[in-house]
């Protein structure tokens, strides 16, 4: 079966006149259809380049990246993208930020037909009542929520994620992982997930993906064999999940000691 | 700002605007000749006279036309030329240090080449008004357009929207606050421009009245008419206010809650 997400040998250096510094290389990763694969890794240490390359903001300087098997070459509509910050348009009330990607020429849908799918997903995660709210009434769990179901109303097949719960209060973000794992067991997208967060990460993934501090590469790959559906406050009393976490723990204890004894002698 | 607070204010207002027309009508005479200073009871006496002979209409409906048409074209001009410069940074590089230029004339200066260039019909006063509005709402919005979050161009991007979309759905409501803070300054500076024009050469308008009327001394009739300013002015703005505070209606309601005085 094709990957949904194939990296190969992709590395990426920023900069110019001399001063270049090399934020990942050499990273291998397939994301099966239907997978939800996380990323996690010191901070700076390349995640969000990654994921950036393969939404098509900008081309990897090596290697190659396919998303269903085509060649990514810039910005492809059909890939989820969801961001760290809401990003929601300040002017629209959440049911029109909702409506938004539908509204636009590559996937144009009649307005009675994007307003009943924005509602039903307003109302799936709780927030029926709040439709005609401007983003700035709002709570931050709240308006991640909209982030979220703004990505999931156009239907995309593959869905990046960035951090996305990382601006939210602990408590929040319980509760939101929780609504993601709702989510995606109904609808089973492809994911790629990027966290700092290894908790997070073994709770969410079918498999996490360890990088090392910069330049970024694929320290170890782990598959969570925890079933699903999986609940969250379930998840953590699991052996399994102590087992993988005390595991990639040590790996990436490893990478931030090596990250401070370079920073001291380099 | 409470409730209470607010009428305080409003109440506080109201008294100080009493006051001052009641110490102006009182020192005219006693104190100050009404030659000079003339009175609050002669200037609405005068304005009333003025107004049931429709000489004050005669006079305020070719200003008012010129200031009109001149911030018509000057904010339309300016929001086109913004968002174009706004958007191709080569073209605005060119394009700075001429403005710049510009900029720096005072407008009011141009006034007497203008009546030779255009006439002395209402053209001359169009196209000054026209260049100071223009350059009081372009600045805002090249501020604007420039300013609009990365973070949501992005988005737009990702979402797999065109430029044309972009522009609309996120540029053009971002920049809307700038263009109004630009629109706000020009009412009055559009009103300048078209009474300094009259001033100048011309055979109607306020501008041209004011003039006339102080040549011979005429100190309550001049009044009488700078009022006539004074309302336009403020009821254009208060206008504006009302429109943008229902275009913004989405913005956070923050700094001065009762609104704008006007």
């Amino acid at each position: 079966m094709t990957p949904s997400i194939s990296l190969r040998g992709v590395g990426r250096r920023f900069g110019s006149r001399g001063s270049t510094v090399e934020a990942v290389t050499g990273v291998d990763l397939d994301v099966a259809p239907g997978e939800f694969v996380v990323i996690v890794g010191p901070s700076g240490c390349g995640k969000s380049t990654v994921l950036n390359m393969v939404a098509g903001l900008f081309p990897p300087t090596s290697g190659e990246i396919l998303v269903d098997g085509r060649l990514v070459s810039g910005v492809n509509p059909q890939v989820g993208y969801v961001t760290q910050q809401d990003n929601l348009l300040p002017w629209r009330v959440l049911v029109e930020n909702v409506e938004l990607p539908m509204e636009l020429g590559v996937r144009k849908t009649t307005p009675q037909e994007r307003r009943a799918r924005a509602l039903a997903l307003i109302e799936r995660v709780g927030l029926k009542g709040f439709e005609n709210h401007y983003p700035h009434e709002l709570s931050g769990g709240m308006r991640q929520r909209i982030n979220i179901i703004r990505t999931l109303s156009y239907n995309p097949q593959i869905i990046l994620m960035d951090e996305p719960f990382g601006p939210l209060d602990a408590m929040t973000r319980g509760v939101l992982q929780q609504e993601l794992l709702n989510l995606w067991s109904e609808q089973r997208k492809t994911v790629l997930f990027i966290t700092h967060d290894l908790m997070e990460a073994i709770a969410l993934g079918d498999k996490v993906v360890v990088m090392s501090a910069r330049p970024g590469r694929v320290k170890a790959v782990e598959t969570v064999d925890i079933p699903r559906p999986r609940v969250l406050s379930e998840v953590t009393k699991d052996p399994r999940f102590h087992r993988i976490h005390d595991r990639l723990s040590d790996l990436i204890w490893q990478e931030l000691h090596q990250q401070v004894a370079g920073a001291a002698h380099g | 700002m409470g409730r209470g607070a607010y009428w305080r204010v409003v109440g506080i207002r109201v008294l100080l605007l009493v006051a001052i027309i009641a110490a102006w009508e009182l020192a005219s005479g006693p104190l100050i000749k009404p030659f000079w200073i003339s009175s609050p009871s002669r200037i609405v006496t005068y304005l009333m006279t003025a107004i049931e002979s429709g000489e004050a209409l005669r006079h305020t409906l070719p200003t008012v036309q010129a200031a009109a048409v001149g911030y018509a074209w000057g904010s339309v001009l300016a929001v086109i030329a913004g968002f174009i410069l706004g958007r191709y940074e080569q073209a605005w590089r060119v394009a700075e240090p001429f403005l710049m230029a510009v900029q720096g004339i005072p407008k009011i200066a141009l006034a007497p080449l203008f009546i030779i260039w255009f006439g002395i019909g209402i053209t001359s006063k169009i196209v000054l008004v026209s260049l100071i509005v223009f350059f009081l709402v372009f600045f805002n919005v090249l501020g604007g357009v420039k300013s609009v979050s990365v973070d949501l161009k992005n988005t737009m991007r990702l979402l797999g929207a065109s430029e044309m979309e972009t522009l609309r759905k996120v540029v053009l409501p971002a920049t809307l606050p700038w263009i109004f803070v630009g629109l706000r300054v020009s009412i009055p500076n559009a009103m300048i421009g078209a009474v300094v024009g009259e001033f100048m050469a011309a055979s109607r308008g306020l501008g041209y009245s004011i003039q006339l009327h102080t040549s011979r001394f005429d100190i309550t009739a001049a009044l009488a008419l700078v009022t006539i300013i004074m309302a336009v002015v403020i009821s254009c703005t208060a206008l504006l206010s009302r429109i943008e505070g229902w275009v913004l209606r989405w913005r956070p309601k923050v700094g001065n809650p009762q609104g704008s005085a006007l």
